[in-house]
């Protein structure tokens, strides 16, 4: 009778030396990507040279409307000689596809370039993510909020990152 | 009688071994980003080509954390047959990020073709190509082209058979098949070439893209075709997937992940573009890419099993390099047609650029994002030396390319400028106009991109100035790439 007791007290035991141990090593922290784009200084700077590279592209765009309205308008004025006409008429076909053809481009280099810009910022938030988690122990740093229900004020180290980054510059 | 035939059961299996064991040298590795090749282990050698992210390449001799790079299928275990040389430590086991970037140009030759071993009628001879052989051209200089073996996967200097003038090439059409374009026709002189160059300006049922309206210029920056297709739904391809297939938000694996079909389900494709289609319900009758479920890869949608009900509304052939460039160039031949209405632009507010409502600023929209942990494992590279003076600037030009870009040559000139002071954008335009007015060639674009000291010559640059063979067309400049440098 005395055998099993001291047998469950000893898998007892155990069991709650692993449970304390697995508790132990599975700390798990977060950051919110989405908070150092738009809240850490060099997130700011990015999106600026974002909205700089977006004026670029509009003065190209505008610049191509304004060739394309040019045309048109020597068009309504009606004094050309038919072939003037006929060519004025290919000129604007060929404009309006320049100008089709630019919009497409340009929304995908800006679509291309954010991606671009958007990795640089976390590359170099990247770098103080690791450091601080081997400090502080994390065995894991989540940076997904769409998968987080709730976190500790304490697990979520984004202020720190965000901190740290504007601390560099 | 038992012992002969075990005797040429084991030579037969000794074969087999043997053959596989020729075959499988080295390693298969996939870069984990866009990588540079160069002509030999340094990060100094010159250029030769360029690997996209995802793509498979097959890596062996490794020395000093360089391997040479081959072709996936190559067999000779031999570094005369490598494409070019990388770090090994961009190079990884499993693909991480796919990013499959089409390059060159398939082509094919009415005629016999001398290969020569340099861009000029002096260049010795190397080898030489059958009539109505098809071929990938790229790295185009003056008259002249690097030439590729057709299935060459690797975009490099290296990988090239040699030189050949471009005025002997006619593209590949969707219109010319394979055999058309393989067999010599009995007049190859005219009816092959002639039959090819007609398909090229009446491309099959591409709707022409629509000249922005006003109203939806207004509300998305994208003009996109949308077009209401005829009672049958007559447009795309319908599938049927023969495998689990992902669809991610963008053209990039590097997107966020959206949905995944199963195999055995019914989709619509189209929009093929940079290897990616664009899927939709199978019942969709609205032709407009904002619709689309989401993007996937033409490789897991195409597979071996999908059945085409419908006619594919985006030419492609058999290999999709001809199709980019034919797509994507401005036809004239097409204005037949109806006459397109750019009598509409006045209030075309045509703000392709709302970088305030991007993701990034957007606060609301779920990202994949990508952290590239190999950046900050080695430490800082030197500047560069510089050994060159314009415009009152000690500069190096790290690299000089050429590339496609929406069917446009581009050349590429990365350069490090050696300064001790920012430098403001006349100066960067004048300082840019002098490398323009130096490397210019008729009918390409030519690009900048600037480097300051302390940056990562490897990462995005500070300056970006574009031109094409006539004016400058961008200035602009990324404060942010300056981070880490003492001009921040």
């Amino acid at each position: 009778m005395k055998m099993p007791k001291t047998c469950l007290f000893i898998l007892c035991l155990v069991l709650a030396l692993a449970a304390t141990a697995s508790a132990q090593a599975s700390k798990v922290g977060f950051v919110n990507p989405q908070r150092i784009i738009n809240e850490s200084r060099i997130g700011r700077i990015a999106q600026d040279d974002l909205a700089r590279l977006g004026r670029e592209k509009d003065r190209r765009v505008r610049e191509s409307l304004m060739r394309v309205e040019a045309i048109k308008a020597e068009l309504e004025k009606g004094t050309l000689s038919v072939s003037e006409e006929q060519a004025r008429e290919r000129a604007l076909r060929l404009a309006a596809r320049e100008y089709e053809m630019l919009v497409e481009e340009s929304n995908a280099d800006i679509q291309s370039e954010e991606r671009q810009l958007i990795q640089f910022v976390m590359r170099r938030a990247d770098s103080i993510l690791r450091r601080i988690a081997e400090e502080a122990g994390f065995t894991m740093i989540l940076t997904d909020p769409e998968i987080i229900g709730y976190v500790a004020h304490s697990m979520d180290i984004t202020d720190r990152v965000i901190k740290e980054l504007d601390a560099m510059i | 009688m038992h012992k002969t035939y075990l005797i040429i059961l084991t030579a037969l299996c000794l074969l087999l071994v043997g053959a596989a064991t020729a075959a499988a040298f080295g390693e298969i590795r996939y870069p984990d980003r866009p990588l540079n090749l160069r002509a030999d282990r340094s990060a100094q050698a010159r250029w030769v080509g360029s690997l996209h992210p995802g793509q498979k390449v097959r890596v062996a001799f490794m020395k000093d954390g360089w391997v040479a790079v081959f072709e996936p299928g190559e067999t000779r275990a031999d570094e005369s047959a490598a494409v070019g040389y990388s770090n090994v430590r961009y190079l990884l086991p499993k693909p991480t990020r796919v990013e499959p970037e089409t390059w060159g140009e398939l082509v094919y030759t009415p005629r016999k073709l001398n290969i020569r071993d340099a861009s000029s009628i002096n260049g010795k001879l190397v080898g030489s190509l059958e009539a109505m052989e098809r071929v990938k051209v790229d790295f185009p200089e003056g008259d002249w082209v690097m030439v590729f073996r057709e299935s060459a996967t690797i975009r490099s200097q290296m990988n090239a058979l040699g030189y050949c003038a471009a005025t002997y090439f006619e593209p590949v059409t969707a219109g010319a098949s394979g055999t058309q374009a393989a067999q010599p026709a009995e007049d190859p002189g005219a009816s092959g070439g002639a039959e090819v160059r007609g398909a090229a300006v009446t491309p099959p049922a591409v709707q022409a893209p629509p000249v922005p309206q006003p109203a939806a210029a207004a509300q998305s920056p994208a003009p996109e075709s949308v077009a209401i297709t005829d009672a049958s739904g007559d447009w795309g391809k319908v599938v049927t997937l023969q495998r689990e297939v992902s669809l991610w938000r963008d053209r990039t694996s590097g997107s966020t992940q959206v949905r995944t079909l199963k195999a055995g389900e019914r989709v619509r494709v189209d929009f093929l573009k940079g290897g990616w289609y664009a899927v939709f319900e199978e019942g969709e009758v609205l032709r407009s890419e904002n619709r689309a479920l989401g993007y996937a890869l033409r490789a897991l949608v195409d597979g071996e099993g999908g059945d085409a009900d419908a006619p594919q509304a985006s030419p492609a052939p058999a290999s999709p390099e001809p199709a980019s460039s034919a797509q994507t160039r401005p036809e004239p031949a097409r204005p037949e047609s109806a006459r397109p209405e750019p009598a509409r632009p006045e209030p075309a507010r045509p703000e392709p650029v709302q970088p305030e409502k991007t993701a990034a600023a957007s606060g609301g929209e779920r990202q994949t994002l990508v952290m590239d942990r190999s950046r900050f494992s080695g430490a800082k590279r030197p500047d560069p030396t510089p050994d060159k003076n314009a415009h009152g600037y000690q500069y190096r030009l790290l690299e000089k390319s050429e590339t496609k870009k929406y069917g446009v040559t581009w050349i590429t000139l990365k350069v490090f400028l050696s300064t001790t002071k920012l430098p403001d954008s006349n100066q960067l335009k004048d300082f840019s106009t002098t490398l323009w007015n130096e490397h210019r060639r008729a009918m390409r674009n030519l690009v900048v991109h600037i480097y300051l000291p302390g940056m990562d010559t490897d990462d995005i640059s500070y300056g970006v100035v574009s031109f094409d063979d006539k004016a400058m067309l961008e200035l602009w400049v990324r404060q942010v790439a300056l981070f880490g440098t003492k001009f921040l």
